[in-house]
């Protein structure tokens, strides 16, 4: 490397270099004025002071919630969706560091940021749910209920956001120029792979586990005693899928940030992705069937509720898989991410039939989220991209920094 | 037929596991089968490697095929490096930017003419231009001289230090030139590799050979433009 790129810029360069991007305070503010900022800085300004309402007048005040209906969309899409897309990060780690499959290693990076962003603003919205969020240390370092199903999500996201966050801290230390610090966390790869895996796998289904309980108020339809499988397998697809729309976004969106590199070919990743998400789909459609067949629900289906059913498991989970397999055979890569875009969205309806639109089913007026609830999860969904961009613009995610960059040899 | 009835529900349940066995086994072929996207590719030509490899100390490249060579003053001299102009072939003039005008790091920089068309290139930094190479912009290749001699512009800037870690240097660079070069070799065909499997290049530009009719769309994949 050139003996520039060896410096580190001193103390004073620091904000201009690493957060200003090498530009002066007003050519950064100036460099803001994009029409896509414009819309994050509306979210925001409307959103904001719309969180700052709930905690000040509570969850009464601020939201269609009730006693018999204590779960709404903060639960079924900023937790439960986030955290089912989330599981991109564990999904292409362990099929590059335990798999060995070196042709995903360009989005290693990308899908580790996500899953930890993912866990993080679903933690965001878990606050807002909560009555009392002051408590949420409580299960962790004060009162373990060992017999509660919570206790067990309650650890596993904590844990697993601290593993998600060691993954990507090798990023950050390339970005700060801290080499000792980073050799030291990529030693930790593997150990840290096993455990995401291991984490994950417990508690994407736990949060299917949390259903269990719910045998009363949840349509027998989407009740099962597999709801812990569904949920497990379903966040591997949405991973997968997740995967695929962000590298594919990430590539138009911050072209000039994307791996130089000749050898990394996009197209490829997102063929083999969609032909294992399409294989796992398939697998998940008959698991759902099989459900279906055990719950004796099936007389169930000539309803509306049944209609609404049929669309969920053969709209977003039977095509999209068949779609997948046609697409990965014929190479079609933009029918590929379409169908993860599909299959992403497919992914955030079941989390809502089953924590909102099947759960309290009986119960009329059945619960709609108010306008609070609705731009609360707008605005962390948007702090989440802010974010995403925020650090993708400055740190090495999309390519790796050329100082530790490994070239294929010529 | 009542849905709680144990047979019924386990003749469904067996029914069903049977016919995911013999419906998997044809998907999983079907998903698995087919055309690879590396298989979509041409085939492929392995061309010798020639001297373009060589990056001279000081020299840091641009993955959009500029160089840049960084003073500890606060300037930079910029060029296209061997790789961009064997890729474009000949050059009817290069069009820059006035001195005192500002280019922008993965921003166009300069354009390459060519019979009709036009092809944009990457500013390796970002700054002030503060010098122009007249004669090279004019008739471009026509000083014989080694290719980190053949300046565009020279820039002045406050971040090169910042610029400088985005830019490639030393192996990072020889490497990243290979691996162009293996990209390349793979979108010639073979017989336009076999041509010049005896250390040429062809007359009019790698480009050209690679699609006569879109020569400045190949060009500006490599480029990044």
């Amino acid at each position: 490397m050139t003996d520039f790129a060896a410096n580190e810029p001193s103390r004073a360069g620091f904000l201009r270099d690493k957060i200003f991007l090498g530009l002066s305070p007003r050519q950064y503010l100036r460099s803001l004025l994009t029409p896509w900022d414009a819309v994050y800085a509306l979210v925001l300004a409307i959103g904001i002071p719309c969180i700052v309402y709930r905690f000040a007048y509570g969850l009464g005040a601020a939201t269609n919630l009730s006693q018999t209906t204590p779960w709404g969309i903060w639960i079924g899409i900023d937790m439960l969706s986030g955290i089912a897309l989330a599981a991109g990060g564990f999904t292409i780690a362990a099929a590059v560091y335990l798999l060995g499959l070196e042709k995903y290693h360009p989005i290693v990076r990308p899908a580790i940021l996500t899953g930890f962003l993912g866990y993080l603003f679903a933690v965001a919205g878990l606050l807002c749910d909560l009555g009392s969020p002051w408590r949420l240390p409580v299960p962790i370092f004060y009162s373990w209920g060992t017999r509660s199903i919570m206790f067990e999500v309650a650890w596993c996201v904590f844990l697993y956001s601290t593993v998600l966050f060691l993954e990507f801290t090798p990023t950050l230390f390339e970005w700060l120029g801290w080499s000792r610090a980073r050799r030291a966390m990529l030693k930790l790869t593997i150990g840290l792979t096993v455990a995401g895996v291991v984490l994950s796998t417990l508690h994407q289904s736990s949060l299917g586990a949390l259903f269990l309980m719910a045998e009363p108020r949840l349509h027998p339809l989407w009740y099962s005693s597999y709801i812990p499988l569904y949920f497990f397998v379903s966040a591997v697809v949405a991973g997968m899928s997740m995967v695929i729309v962000e590298s594919a976004l990430s590539h138009r969106i911050f072209g000039s940030q994307k791996d130089p590199r000749p050898h990394v070919n996009l197209d490829e990743v997102t063929i083999g992705l969609s032909r294992a998400a399409g294989i796992v789909l398939f697998a998940y459609f008959f698991v759902r069937l099989q459900g279906l067949v055990d719950s004796g629900a099936w007389h169930l289906l000539p309803t509306k509720y049944g209609a609404w059913y049929l669309f969920e498991i053969l709209g977003f989970i039977l095509v999209p898989a068949l779609v997948y397999a046609h697409g990965a055979r014929t190479g079609k890569v933009r029918l590929l991410r379409v169908t993860a875009g599909w299959t992403v969205l497919g992914v955030v309806v079941n989390r809502l039939n089953v924590s909102v639109i099947a759960m309290n089913w009986t119960l009329s007026p059945h619960y709609l989220p108010s306008v609070i609830e609705m731009i609360t999860t707008l605005t962390i969904i948007t702090a989440g991209v802010v974010t995403f961009r925020w650090i993708v613009n400055r740190m090495p995610v999309l390519h790796e920094h050329p100082r530790y960059a490994v070239a294929p040899q010529v | 037929m009542s849905p709680n009835d144990p047979y019924i529900v386990k003749a469904a349940e067996y029914l069903l596991g049977i016919a995911f066995l013999l419906l998997f086994v044809p998907f999983w072929r079907y998903a698995t089968g087919g055309v690879t996207a590396a298989a979509r590719q041409p085939r492929r030509v392995r061309l010798p490697l020639l001297d373009m490899f060589h990056v001279p100390a000081g020299i840091a490249l641009h993955p959009g095929h500029a160089w840049a060579r960084l003073s500890a003053t606060g300037e930079a001299t910029l060029g296209m490096d061997d790789f961009a102009r064997q890729l474009v072939g000949p050059l009817k003039a290069i069009h820059a930017p006035a001195i005192g005008s500002r280019v922008v790091q993965g921003q166009p920089a300069w354009t390459l003419k060519a019979d009709s068309r036009t092809v944009n290139m990457l500013s390796p930094v970002t700054g002030e231009i503060v010098a122009l190479n007249d004669e090279e912009l004019r008739a471009p290749g026509a000083n014989h001289d080694e290719t980190y001699g053949r300046w565009l512009m020279k820039v002045r800037s406050p971040r090169l230090d910042v610029d400088a870690k985005q830019l490639l240097a030393d192996r990072s660079a020889r490497q990243f030139l290979g691996s162009s070069w293996e990209e390349l070799s793979a979108m010639l065909t073979p017989e336009l590799g076999t041509i010049m499997h005896d250390g040429g290049t062809p007359v009019n530009g790698f480009a050209r050979g690679i699609d006569e009719g879109q020569w400045d769309t190949v060009a500006r994949r490599f480029l990044r433009s």
